[in-house]
């Protein structure tokens, strides 16, 4: 769907905007959610609890540990278009920016989720909610500019991507995490 | 092919080892969020 021509221009931006407003709901209610949860938990057990999740995670994502987690296995519908030419593409954009509307092929963002929930502070719960947005409209402008099927490049590639990724997530998870412990 | 996945995760990747000091919470975000590549 996203290579279609109608992913230029304005509707494309449109979708990306959509993409940044998305995740920043989300973060925004794991934020008002996690101050009332993290009120009588100290912080070290906060992220201790993180770092459990980030575990987890890892051994389900090498096949060590087999379960499922909650994800919403369909697609947005196509039914938002209905609101027009930009309008429609910016709600397909909060709906899969928020991350809870359609499918989530990586366990990063339920880390990511459980990190906003427990510890991050607001303003590094907005700059999640934006990186996510960004990081997935990343992959939209890529896959439009790639001169080929991008997607099966990263189908092709995925095991390196997603080290890289893990990589890049682990460096940011210890940088939130370092003001904490340092001090 | 700068718009390679392969080439676009070494990239960010990269940026956020050097960025995790300085806004970790966005490259925590943005790796996640292009983690999830594979789902459209």
């Amino acid at each position: 769907m996203l290579s279609s021509p109608v992913w230029r221009g304005s509707p494309a931006l449109a979708f990306r905007a959509g993409l940044l407003v998305g995740g920043t709901i989300t973060a925004a209610v794991l934020l008002v959610v996690g101050s009332l949860l993290r009120a009588p938990i100290p912080e070290p057990a906060r992220w201790a609890v993180v770092a459990l999740t980030l575990v987890t995670v890892a051994l389900k994502e090498t096949g060590v540990l087999r379960f499922t987690l909650p994800e919403n296995r369909r697609l947005v519908p196509e039914s938002v278009f209905r609101l027009g030419r930009l309008l429609g593409p910016f709600q397909f954009g909060v709906e899969m920016g928020t991350g809870v509307r359609t499918y989530l092929p990586s366990g990063l963002p339920y880390v990511a989720a459980m990190s906003v929930l427990l510890t991050a502070p607001w303003t590094g719960a907005v700059w999640a909610g934006i990186g996510f947005g960004l990081g997935r409209a990343l992959m939209t402008t890529a896959s439009l500019s790639f001169p080929g099927d991008w997607h099966e490049r990263w189908t092709r590639f995925r095991t390196r991507l997603a080290l890289l990724m893990a990589a890049g997530f682990l460096a940011s998870l210890l940088g939130a995490a370092w003001p904490v412990f340092s001090g | 092919m700068f718009w390679h996945p392969l080439v676009l995760a070494s990239l960010l990747a990269t940026a956020a080892l050097g960025g995790a000091a300085f806004v970790p919470w966005l490259f925590l975000g943005a790796t996640a969020g292009f983690a999830t590549s594979g789902s459209t």
